[in-house]
């Protein structure tokens, strides 16, 4: 018989690495983004919400991280800009082909690398997508394929004009 | 899945540990190792600046206050300012100049509308465009074909040189400059859809394209628009004036660029019903292309009026030449009707509205003071004044005083400033001397104005 403790484990352990992936995306930082993982499934476990499925459920805890993450940026003091270095702390040996696209998509402008991320990583729908960045469609394909180009430019180790 | 995805989504995953305290429902101490040391900085760095203040002040009390001659503190006008967007109206074809003449497209713009005072407007158009000398820097415009088909409302922002040497001193500033527009532009919540950058020997652009629809317009917050708008303001000045500085021209014209910014206070969008996608061809062709003397009397309106508001606005137009005006909408109000008429716009939706020039109405005016390249045409035409700039020699006239009393010769009707006082301006142009006349029609919320001007007795 399914307990309210293993409602709550399984609900973290299924969305846990989405609500991370997007929370550390859009902050830079993991202290940020650990910050903000523990507010959304704070504010999930408080309050009892009907979901439709878990689609709905998925898309509420992304709209919820980056409201959150928006909170969290916008205090003064944590919103002063890390060098890039730190905002993408790798070692040498990480610096492999996936350290070097991890590298490369912490330092995409926000508003290219949550759609990146929701799109490619967490392979949310585009319907999904459009719902929980409140984009219309046209405007999402741009920054995709704006994200995709900025990121082809950053791996080449090309600077970019923003 | 590409293995680099399933790589980079494995560098993602939730710390165990995080994942562990939240099943617990605990909360991990906050591990802000950059936090605390920014906040120990600031705490420092706020006492420091304390006793600096401190000591400022003193200096100031004990030195530099008694030297000081009294003076009022000059208050910044309270000013409530609503941005009117139009959406693109379905113009007939003849309005359109032929489309192999990139200048020519009817541009319905971004303005900027105070309604400070029943009736009066200060309308700002941000745009820039100089193509003779090739100094274009921003141009606000609404086409579908920048914006797409959503769009209702389109920035282009470009910095254009077509002449003259490219590595000219200010050119890596004014880069910089448009930048920043471009920044002010996207955090009031614009989407940029489009660039495009060209650089030659005797051509060098940049150009960005920003795009609202109707929605996302009137959810942009005032505030960050103004803010937005004071940096592109800020920003066309600087560039300006580095572009002027590059062609060893720079001048008064600046002060042009000086005009108060208002604020934002809100967002709205303009009746569409009000457009004039009904304009009959021949009355635009019989009374908006001829001057206003040659005109039929029983057509015109003569009142006499009296100035009870305006506004200067900048507004750089071509006509073929660096060449900014300045022009003012006044607003007038009918003190008596020497000559009535009953041509007044009747486009679509206002057909059956009243004859706008009555006793006790108000009705708004542009003067304008720019250049026109063909003063025999320009003058005493659309634009009831019309004279050459004033760093060609000849002085900027004084604009109609206010509370003066005028008698107005015009054919209009302020549709739109009888809603609440919403004006837009729209300017068709043709670049070139010749065409003034034409390129001069004014294009006032779905109405024509023409207006012709003296001092009253």
């Amino acid at each position: 018989m399914s307990t309210l403790q293993d409602d709550r484990d399984r609900i973290v352990e299924l969305y846990a690495d989405t609500v991370w992936c997007v929370a550390l995306s859009r902050t830079g930082r993991e202290e940020a983004a650990q910050e903000v993982f523990q507010e959304v499934f704070l504010r999930y476990f408080e309050k009892e919400r009907s979901y439709e499925n878990d689609e709905h459920r998925k898309a509420w805890l992304i709209r919820t991280t980056l409201i959150c993450c928006r909170r969290y940026l916008s205090s003064y003091y944590r919103n002063i800009p890390l060098p890039l270095e730190e905002v993408a702390d790798l070692s040498d040996e990480e610096i492999d082909e996936t350290g070097a696209l991890y590298s490369a998509l912490l330092r995409l402008p926000a508003k290219y690398r949550i759609p990146i991320v929701l799109y490619y990583l967490e392979e949310l729908p585009t319907e999904q997508c459009l719902q929980v960045l409140e984009l219309k469609p046209a405007a999402f394909r741009k920054r995709l394929s704006r994200g995709r180009e900025l990121l082809k430019k950053l791996l080449k180790g090309e600077d970019y004009f923003v | 899945m590409s293995k680099t995805i399933r790589d980079l989504k494995k560098r993602m995953k939730a710390p165990r540990n995080l994942v562990e305290a939240v099943k617990k429902g605990e909360r991990l101490e906050p591990a802000r190792k950059v936090d605390t040391r920014i906040v120990h900085i600031l705490r420092f760095g706020k006492v420091i600046a304390a006793y600096a203040c401190v000591v400022v002040l003193l200096i100031g009390a004990v030195f530099v206050l008694p030297g000081l001659p009294d003076s009022e503190t000059p208050q910044s006008p309270a000013t409530t300012t609503t941005i009117v967007v139009f959406p693109v109206p379905d113009v007939p074809d003849y309005v359109y100049p032929p489309k192999d003449d990139a200048q020519n497209y009817f541009r319905p713009e971004l303005i900027w509308v105070n309604d400070l005072n029943p009736g009066l407007v200060d309308t700002i158009i941000w745009a820039m465009q100089s193509e003779g000398e090739g100094y274009s820097v921003l141009y606000p415009y609404t086409i579908p074909e920048i914006g797409g088909e959503d769009a209702q409302f389109a920035i282009e922002l470009r910095f254009e040189r077509v002449s003259g040497d490219v590595e000219w001193p200010g050119y890596a500033e004014m880069i910089r400059e448009m930048q920043r527009v471009k920044w002010a532009l996207t955090d009031a919540g614009f989407e940029e859809i489009d660039k495009k950058n060209t650089e030659s020997n005797d051509l060098l652009y940049r150009k960005y394209y920003f795009a609202a629809d109707r929605a996302q317009m009137e959810s942009l917050n005032p505030q960050t628009l103004t803010e937005a708008f004071t940096h592109t303001k800020e920003g066309i000045r600087t560039v300006m004036k580095l572009a002027w500085q590059g062609s060893g021209n720079l001048d008064e014209r600046l002060n042009f660029y000086d005009t108060p910014l208002t604020t934002v206070d809100k967002i709205v969008t303009a009746d569409t019903s009000l457009l004039p996608e009904q304009i009959d061809a021949d009355e635009f062709q019989q009374y908006l292309i001829k001057p206003l003397s040659a005109m039929e009397d029983e057509k015109k309106a003569t009142v006499i009026a009296k100035k009870i508001g305006s506004n200067s606005c900048y507004h750089t137009y071509s006509f073929g030449c660096v060449a900014p005006s300045v022009y003012t909408i006044s607003t007038f109000e009918i003190l008596s009707v020497e000559q009535e008429t009953d041509f007044y716009y009747k486009g679509k939706g206002v057909q059956s509205r009243e004859n706008p020039y009555q006793v006790g109405n108000t009705i708004q005016v542009i003067e304008w003071y720019g250049f026109a390249p063909s003063q025999s045409n320009a003058e005493k035409f659309v634009l009831y004044r019309s004279y050459p700039y004033p760093v060609r020699g000849i002085e900027m006239p004084d604009p109609a005083e206010l509370g003066g009393i005028y008698r107005l010769s015009l054919i209009d009707g302020s549709a739109l400033a009888e809603q609440d006082n919403i004006v837009a301006a729209n300017c068709y142009d043709t670049a070139g001397g010749a065409e003034f006349s034409r390129s001069g029609v004014l294009y006032l919320a779905g109405v024509y104005l023409i207006a012709d001007l003296e001092k009253a007795e």
